[in-house]
């Protein structure tokens, strides 16, 4: 590590499924940035209490409203009686609780409901851990997502608009529902003309090799805009892995249905890889198990990251 | 191409579930506080815990090799 965070910032890292949770320390109160997948959320309310030390979680912030980040509000409400700031955008959908619009339904991922208290707007200055921080609008991967600077610190909180080795799936983009490449070009171009020392991603351990980070993240989007084909299978591959992930094993035979089952993965291949359900269950496989992240025993496709 | 990491890599297997009994997550056998503390310590501490990982491992056989890439 050849960098600092200031104390009272403690990222608890986690893994893919669950995005990371950042926990600022404020005194006898604290504030935690998302809160991982809902099936690992009894251990996210354990985690944030061991961090707590005795000190009192008072909010919770949401850098976007995919499961991965939301998973732990419910849990961690119920526990703490924290409020909840989601960004502006995706407030209305998660007050209707619209699985559908929170693309729940369509990748088939589960959530806790929850209410939020308040919203965030691009543009918004607030303080976390006595520092002050201004929320960016930060559309591709999500189109309502917020990434979080703090100028004086030269901290980024990035959640999936940039990663040390990229960024998350091109939802909107993929579904034919917004421009969301050109979104994504707009972003990280934004997010390049900030100062960053340290960037906090949702997913992976912070870092501060910016500028190579950035290199990475418009690399994939040059080769994206170039070939939306690779695109959509970059996104077939991370969603199914994503299912994998929750689920630990599949079995063989029941792939193909899922595929068709699971709006995103079967729009991905009506729109792009236009393939048969067998042949697409085949290719699936053989590219998981090709970079490591699955292997077939018994009939059944398991995750080689799980036990 | 993976970037170069600077760092040891995290044990978690995304299990992420407590063990009642054994205060351990039943994925990466680590303690809450060897989680919570993860990334905000160096390599030398972090390959402490994976070699407690390791011996927990042979006591606790069933649960697979997580990635990791400290050999201790
Ligand atoms: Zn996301």
């Amino acid at each position: 590590m050849n960098f600092t965070l200031p104390s009272q910032v403690r990222v608890l890292e986690r893994g893919w499924l669950s995005s990371n949770n950042i926990l600022f320390l404020e005194g006898e109160r604290a504030t935690l940035i998302d809160s991982g997948y809902v099936s690992h959320a009894s251990q996210t309310v354990a985690l944030v209490r061991q961090a707590l030390d005795g000190r009192r979680l008072e909010r919770i912030i949401n850098t976007h409203s995919h499961s991965d980040h939301i998973g732990g509000n419910a849990a961690l409400q119920r526990e703490f009686a924290c409020s909840i700031t989601v960004p502006a955008g995706i407030a209305e959908t998660i007050q209707a609780w619209d699985e559908e619009a929170l693309l729940l339904t369509a990748s088939g991922q589960r959530c806790d409901p929850f209410r939020h208290d308040a919203t965030h707007l691009p543009g918004d200055e607030f303080e976390l851990g006595g520092l002050v921080w201004r929320a960016l609008h930060a559309p591709g991967h999500d189109m309502d997502a917020l990434v979080f600077y703090c100028e004086s610190r030269r901290i980024l909180i990035s959640g999936d608009a940039l990663w040390r080795d990229g960024f998350g799936i091109q939802f909107a983009e993929l579904m034919g529902k917004a421009a969301g490449l050109a979104a994504t070009r707009t972003t990280l171009e934004a997010i390049g003309r900030l100062a960053v020392d340290i960037v906090i991603p949702g997913h992976g351990a912070a870092f501060a090799e910016f500028d190579d980070a950035m290199q990475r993240a418009m690399q994939r989007l040059a080769a994206f805009e170039a070939d939306p084909l690779r695109m959509a299978r970059n996104a077939l591959k991370a969603c199914f892995t994503f299912n994998l992930l929750e689920l630990r094993r599949m079995r063989r035979d029941q792939l193909a249905e899922h595929l068709c089952g699971t709006a995103f993965l079967a729009d991905i291949n009506t729109r792009y890889l236009k393939l048969a359900p067998d042949d697409l269950a085949e290719w699936l496989v053989s590219e998981l198990v090709r970079a490591g992240v699955a292997e077939l025993r018994d009939g059944d496709i398991i995750s080689t990251q799980t036990a | 191409m993976k970037p170069e990491q600077a760092s040891v890599a995290s044990p978690c297997i995304n299990v992420c579930q407590m063990d009642a009994a054994t205060g351990l997550c039943q994925g990466c056998l680590r303690t809450l506080a060897e989680i919570a503390a993860w990334s905000g310590i160096d390599d030398a501490e972090k390959c402490r815990i994976l070699a407690a990982v390791e011996q927990r491992r042979a006591v606790h056989a069933s649960v697979a090799d997580p990635p990791g890439n400290c050999r201790a």
